[in-house]
């Protein structure tokens, strides 16, 4: 059961469900509090590893270098 | 006409084409390759793990989109393209070196799969307040010290959002394990949050150990 619950939510948070059972998950974590627990949790998890983890960006001579050596302006 | 002035038209078409050719790719390449470039640095970074080999990466990875542009459907997805070409440098190039990190024997996880009744896979105590302290340095070095083919599920589904169809593709394995490899590198990257998590003095309120037992087992 709760094997289940998990592989939902994860399909759900992975974009991996249709619109109907994104709906459904959604509303079963609204009504049933054990699953919107762990809904959250889920969600926490997700948004911790996105906002945290390190993204250096490209800096503009890397993009120059880029393009000088692509012949394109 | 005269067999001259054939060559000269066909010259004149076929340079012609030549140019609106180079305008397309450019065209292509400046609005549909470079504005993933900052997406692309994130990825060679936790691969090479630092940023002057990720900046080659990139670079590389550029240079060979540019050589094969021609293969490129134009307003198709260019993203997991360019993902594709940056993955498949990263093996080529860059496994090579010393530095190469832990590799995942496809043997030693054959036993495992999303239905397996692993405790593992319950939900942490996260709570913000844990996380709130927590540096970006601690989820940088926890993804990183998965091995490399657990952290890049991780890197293409949870940071840059792809589906299970587009890793499949970029990572050229099975969908099936795609899934399995990123139930797995989940768990792992839980169980070193939840260690570094203990290591600032919280504990899980549910009882879960970072073996994945409980204490009502015991």
């Amino acid at each position: 059961m709760d094997n289940n619950i998990h592989k939902r939510i994860t399909l759900f948070f992975d974009n991996a469900l249709n619109d109907a059972d994104k709906k459904d998950v959604l509303n079963q974590a609204d009504k049933d509090p054990a699953f919107g627990e762990m809904f959250q949790k889920e969600q926490q998890l997700r948004e911790i590893i996105k906002s945290k983890v390190k993204r250096p960006s490209a800096n503009s001579d890397l993009i120059a270098s880029i393009k000088n050596k692509v012949n394109i302006s | 006409m005269p067999l001259f002035l054939t060559k000269k038209l066909h010259l004149i078409d076929r340079n012609l084409l030549v140019s609106q050719d180079k305008e397309k790719y450019d065209r292509i390449f400046n609005e549909e390759f470079l504005p993933h470039i900052d997406a692309l640095k994130t990825f060679a970074f936790h691969l090479s793990y630092n940023e002057e080999d990720a900046n080659d990466l990139v670079q590389e990875t550029y240079m060979k989109a540019h050589r094969f542009i021609f293969k490129y459907h134009e307003g198709t997805n260019a993203k997991a393209w360019l993902f594709k070409i940056l993955k498949n440098a990263y093996i080529n190039e860059y496994r090579k070196k010393s530095k190469r990190p832990t590799q995942v024997e496809l043997e030693d996880y054959l036993n495992y799969g999303e239905e397996a009744n692993d405790k593992g896979s319950g939900y942490l105590d996260l709570r913000a307040e844990i996380f709130d302290n927590m540096m970006g340095d601690e989820v940088t070095i926890s993804i990183n010290a998965l091995p490399i083919d657990f952290r890049t599920v991780i890197l293409l589904c949870d940071i840059e959002g792809f589906t299970y169809e587009e890793i499949s593709k970029i990572i050229d394995v099975p969908i099936g394990t795609v899934r399995s490899r990123l139930f797995r590198a989940r768990n792992m990257l839980k169980d070193k949050l939840q260690k570094y998590a203990e290591s600032l003095g919280y504990t899980d309120k549910r009882g879960y150990k970072t073996d994945g037992s409980t204490s009502e087992e015991e």
